[in-house]
């Protein structure tokens, strides 16, 4: 997104606030819906006490988890299984079948095995989130050109060093792709399993639960905004990392 | 034969997986009620389909699904092959995509159920939002990687403005619309069954929860079975009118 649209951006999220204000203000829209004011209030005061620090922190923690394990694990298994034919053609199968699940419906299951845990929240996210990593590894280590890992052959490269030093570079544009899916889904699968098995503890997705049972729809405004804000923040996160590493990369984010 | 054996070598994982959790019933490593055997579960999915436990929530799940996935093709692919034409549309637009791609969009659930209500409405327009990201950013992607050189071929051989439409640019950026389409059906599925985890009196996310209070683990098991099963289906369709309207892909 360049500076023109970014401006254009700004000037669109003003008017939106300030039409959902005037409507507020005017009474035309029922009493439930808030208004900008209200939420920003709130949110200043949660700010304060550090509430919206502390679920935020928990909320992360557990997506950040889940996110480490699957850009160790879906890395490592997609380009192995990319990378040696016969691995890949061995576990297909599974991914086919596990792919298009919904994963939140396991959840039930999870829970029974591990209780209302943070392993229970942590191994949901990473079985969500895995897939397109996977996937996405996958494909770019087929897309590696064959000539280069012949070269790195005739120069004597033993498999690690191909793996690390031409496998891994190569497909990289495709991993990051892969990641930016799975970092959105961690953010959702975040919010969905604090909000699904009546969760007790902290986190975002819990204090939107909170927030309904009591229906306070302008601390839900607030919890939706900082689940917004930090799915935003870390999808530029890994875009920057992205264009660092990428440098050299045609396509940049 | 020999095709039927090189399926099995085909799928032997998936063969792996099931020896080994029979086997771990077997030798009754975990406890039965915390992990029953698959066999059992098939027979309790069974009795599901045949007590009409299924016809009774799938058709609702389903009917939210496609009511919320035909809104957001309907609109998003018009929305995005005009933003690939309008400059102004493009500037209008544009922003709000870009911005609200990285954003987890489903913790708007909550308040969308405090304006529409528990019922189907709330559910449909969380999918219709979900799938409309995907359909508009591909289909627009797609439109604007149109090779220029089409175009004008088509500009030169005197074609109009809705011949360009219709002969040129709809058909080079069908495989792109599809793009979308095929990442936005699973995910309306997904959005179905997670917004009826939250709250619903119907559909086959209500039933998963409806079994999980029971405790019973091979009847929730059964349950994700028959999930899955949809999943893969919606999956296959997609893919089938895919090959049949692209066939030139």
């Amino acid at each position: 997104m360049d500076k023109r649209l970014q401006k254009i951006a700004a000037i669109e999220i003003v008017v939106l606030l300030a039409i959902w204000q005037v409507l507020a203000s005017l009474e035309w829209i029922p009493a439930y819906l808030s208004s900008p004011y209200v939420v920003g209030r709130e949110m200043w005061a949660l700010l304060i006490s550090g509430d919206l620090f502390t679920n935020a922190a928990s909320s992360l923690y557990r997506s950040l988890i889940s996110f480490l394990l699957v850009m160790v694990l879906g890395i490592v298994f997609g380009i192995v299984s990319g990378f040696f034919k016969p691995i890949g053609t061995f576990f297909q199968p599974i991914v086919d079948v596990l792919n298009p699940v919904p994963k939140i419906a396991l959840l039930p299951i999870l829970m029974v095995w591990f209780g209302i845990s943070d392993t229970t929240r942590i191994l949901l996210i990473f079985l969500t989130a895995f897939f397109p990593c996977f996937i996405a590894t996958k494909d770019g280590v087929h897309g590696v050109k064959q000539v280069f890992v012949w070269a790195a052959e005739n120069m004597g490269a033993s498999k690690l060093q191909i793996l690390w030093k031409v496998v891994l570079p190569a497909s990289l544009p495709k991993i990051f792709d892969g990641l930016r899916v799975s970092l959105g889904l961690t953010f959702v699968m975040m919010f969905s399993s604090e909000m699904i098995g009546s969760s007790n503890g902290l986190g975002l997705g819990f204090m939107i639960l909170l927030a309904d049972m009591a229906g306070r729809t302008d601390l839900m405004f607030v919890s939706v905004f900082f689940i917004a804000l930090l799915g935003f923040l870390f999808d530029r996160i890994l875009l920057a990392v992205r264009a660092r590493l990428l440098w050299w990369s045609e396509n940049r984010g | 034969m020999k095709k039927g054996w090189k399926w099995l070598i085909e799928y032997q994982s998936l063969i792996w997986i099931v020896v080994a959790w029979e086997l771990v019933v077997f030798l009754q490593i975990m406890p039965e009620r915390l992990f029953p055997s698959l066999s059992k579960v098939l027979v309790v999915a069974f009795e599901l389909i045949t007590t009409g436990m299924l016809i009774d929530n799938l058709p609702i799940t389903l009917f939210r699904v496609f009511a919320g996935f035909a809104l957001a093709a309907v609109v998003g692919v018009p929305l995005g092959l005009l933003m690939s034409r309008s400059k102004l549309l493009n500037d209008l637009v544009q922003p709000i995509f870009s911005l609200g791609f990285p954003v987890p969009r489903v913790a708007l659930y909550p308040i969308l159920v405090f304006i529409l209500g528990l019922g189907s409405a709330s559910k449909i327009t969380m999918i219709f939002l979900e799938c409309l990201f995907p359909i508009v950013l591909n289909t627009y992607y797609g439109s604007t990687r149109v090779g220029k050189l089409y175009l004008w071929a088509a500009q030169n051989m005197g074609a109009n403005r809705s011949q360009v439409f219709w002969r040129v640019l709809l058909p080079a950026t069908m495989p792109s619309i599809f793009t979308g389409l095929k990442i936005a059906l699973p995910m309306a599925f997904i959005i179905a069954i997670l917004t009826e985890m939250i709250g619903a009196t119907a559909g086959m996310g209500y039933l998963l929860t409806y079994m999980s209070a029971s405790l019973m683990q091979e009847k929730v098991l059964a349950c994700v079975v028959l999930i899955t099963v949809v999943g893969y289906l919606l999956n296959l369709l997609i893919q089938k009118i895919q090959q049949k309207y692209v066939y030139w892909q």
